[in-house]
């Protein structure tokens, strides 16, 4: 196992820029995922550790060797790709002993590591099979195990679970990160799926149009998103973003949006924030967590609380998300209360959480806290 | 007729006409299916027919009244005297025959050692020109190939190719690469490039996943091509005629217009030749019909 470290890794195709300036250490053991939009530069980012795209500029190391101009195979890394990426001609067996036969092992220690490799993933019994007579979630199983047969310094994963349907995927998520933990590897991993970045990583990596936005721990990049960009990324359904004014009342600053959308700030640390914004226009950034519905709004008499019409309701069974507007603003509100009765039309009343609420700055998008 | 009796019977439990409708169009696209692929079979195997029919006839009974299929005196000895070194038709058969064999066989290995690579290439690669460059082999295969013979012999002379098996291998290749590029690179378009991804991480070069992984993956296409470029190298006449015109270099295609000039039409001598000529083929045919046929349909699809 070993340590990666991304130096202003930059790859362009001519005058368009894939990857821009990425940087990022990866610790031994770590799983670190990138995600991001299709397009983002995150599966050119793992090509690119993998050696299977040259960089344009910067710096790579594997294990604090510099790995810029290593082949693939020198690279000491595996790959489980989207495809799976199975030699069709071969049989499982085969395709697991593939890694081991080019790397000169002998015979018998070679049978040895297929044959801990397919127990550890529950495929012997499918070891004289070709991958095309195997089912999505055993091939995907296969292109692990062809992985993990010869215990590289890192593992590399593009997308692996998004061809599988999604009960298995649930499956697989929890599998894949109980072996990882188990075998202490360190593992980059690809997806565009947030939850699955989310829900497996020690460390997430967000990037969009080629340039990382923000590198940090699930619960960092959840609940302290660098700019709107991450927060409108990460979690299911999205921040709500809401282009707001500042003013000020008595010598406090108060923050306006579209319709009877006012939002009076207590806490000294939002207070200041909001003195020191560059510009008076800002980005009031809150989930629906934070913006619970309270069911009779119009005869509510609290001061924080913002009258708002159902727009549409949403029950999931657990949780019923509310979408409701506020003037010209399209929020996603949500709430716990099976018995919430609320209908397309009504009036309600939304309370804002101070303790969670996000400021970003309109012009470049960064947040405005800490 | 069993269909028929059938729909009879069936008649009586289920609405008559929904059921008779569609058993009648049943029955109708089967008998013209049927018509016409014998048809199309007819065509193609009458004149082998009358091909092997001659060839085992005495010279006396081929002008005979009334035309037999099946000969009433059968006899190989035709086939003795065109292959027998010592008889005055049979003096160059040997000859010829090494000729097209060393002819064909080159001819279709460096076709597919020329397409593989080639074709990988316009497959996987960019490069400057690449459009321009596939488009120009592929436009060899519009025109005749009677058209390219002047040139092709004038460059022959040159280079001092003429009555040389390199010189027939050479023009040989120019269309036999053509097809052969293209079919091959039909294939390699439908391997998924992380099949040697894969293969590069799991320890190969670059070159090492070509062999290792894609070419194995590609046997029907490479089968295919082999049989291609052969067949037609194997019957070309119209290059081997004027390219390789001394006695001594002329392949079996050329050499069976002899039993015109030199004996008077032998009709015998020349049926008895061209079912010996047409022995390899059917075998080498024989052997890879399976990837032939995979090849042609996978391509379809993929291309």
């Amino acid at each position: 196992m070993a340590e990666v470290i991304l130096e202003n890794v930059v790859k362009s195709y001519g005058s368009t820029l894939a990857v821009n300036r990425v940087s990022l250490t990866i610790k031994d053991g770590e799983f670190v995922t990138l995600v991001g939009p299709s397009g983002c530069g995150k599966t050119t980012t793992l090509n690119m550790i993998a050696g299977l795209i040259e960089l344009t500029s910067g710096n790579i190391k594997i294990g604090n060797k510099i790995v810029n101009d290593l082949d693939p195979k020198d690279r000491d890394i595996a790959m489980v790709f989207q495809n799976y990426a199975l030699y069709p001609h071969k049989t499982v067996y085969q395709n697991l002993e593939f890694p081991l036969r080019m790397r000169g092992v002998d015979k018998d220690k070679r049978h040895a590591q297929v044959m801990r490799a397919a127990e550890i993933l529950g495929i012997t019994a499918l070891l004289d099979r070709k991958p095309r007579q195997l089912s999505g979630g055993q091939q995907q199983r296969v292109a692990v195990g062809r992985a993990l047969v010869r215990d590289p310094a890192v593992f590399l994963m593009d997308e692996p679970l998004s061809n599988l349907d999604a009960k298995l995927r649930v499956h697989m998520r929890a599998e894949l990160k109980h072996l990882q933990g188990e075998l202490g590897a360190t593992v980059v991993y690809v997806t565009h799926d947030q939850l699955e970045a989310m829900t497996m990583s020690d460390k997430v990596a967000i990037m969009n149009h080629g340039v990382l936005q923000q590198y940090g721990t699930p619960d960092e990049v959840f609940h302290k998103p660098a700019n709107t960009f991450v927060a409108g990324f990460m979690g299911s359904p999205p921040m709500n973003l809401l282009s707001t004014m500042i003013e000020y009342v008595d010598g406090d600053p108060v923050l306006v949006g579209d319709g009877a959308l006012r939002f009076r700030p207590k806490t000294p640390k939002i207070k200041a924030a909001l003195q020191n914004a560059p510009s008076r226009r800002v980005i009031l950034g809150i989930r629906h967590t934070a913006i619970p519905i309270v069911q009779n709004g119009a005869a509510d008499d609290s001061a924080d609380s913002v009258p708002a019409e159902i727009y549409t309701v949403e029950p999931t069974g657990d949780v019923t998300f509310v979408h409701v507007k506020v003037g010209e603003h399209l929020l996603v509100s949500s709430t716990n209360d099976l018995r919430f009765t609320g209908r397309i039309g009504d009036q309600v009343g939304l309370a804002f959480d101070e303790s969670h609420i996000h400021l970003f700055d309109t012009e470049t998008t960064h947040t405005l806290l800490n | 007729m069993s269909a028929i009796t059938q729909g009879g019977s069936q008649a009586v439990a289920y609405p008559a006409r929904r059921f008779g409708i569609k058993q009648r169009r049943a029955l109708l696209r089967l008998t013209i299916i049927y018509a016409g692929t014998m048809v199309l079979a007819l065509f193609a195997a009458l004149p082998m027919v009358w091909m092997v029919s001659t060839a085992i006839k005495p010279r006396s009974d081929v002008f005979r009244e009334p035309t037999t299929i099946i000969p009433t005196n059968a006899t190989l000895e035709n086939f003795i005297r065109v292959t027998e070194p010592l008889t005055p038709s049979g003096r160059y058969f040997g000859t010829y025959f090494l000729n097209s064999t060393i002819v064909s066989v080159a001819s279709s290995v460096f076709s597919v050692m020329i397409a593989a690579p080639a074709a990988y290439a316009f497959s996987r690669f960019r490069f400057p020109g690449k459009q321009v460059a596939y488009f120009a082999i592929l436009a060899r295969n519009m025109f005749p190939l009677i058209v390219f013979l002047i040139p092709l012999f004038t460059l022959m002379t040159a280079l001092q190719l003429v009555n040389t098996y390199a010189g027939l291998i050479i023009a040989y290749l120019t269309f036999t690469l053509p097809l052969s590029i293209w079919l091959l690179k039909g294939f390699f378009d439908g391997i998924p490039p992380e099949l040697e991804r894969a293969a590069r991480i799991d320890g190969c070069t670059r070159f090492g996943a070509f062999v290792r992984i894609i070419l194995p993956l590609t046997t029907p296409g490479l089968a295919a091509t082999v049989i291609y470029s052969f067949v037609q190298a194997w019957n070309e006449f119209p290059y081997a005629l004027n390219l390789a015109y001394s006695t001594n270099m002329r392949t079996l295609p050329v050499g069976m217009t002899f039993f015109f000039s030199e004996n008077q039409s032998d009709w015998t001598g020349l049926m008895a030749t061209a079912v010996i000529i047409s022995i390899p083929v059917v075998i080498i045919f024989m052997i890879l019909q399976r990837y032939f046929v995979s090849a042609l349909t996978q391509g379809a699809v993929k291309a």
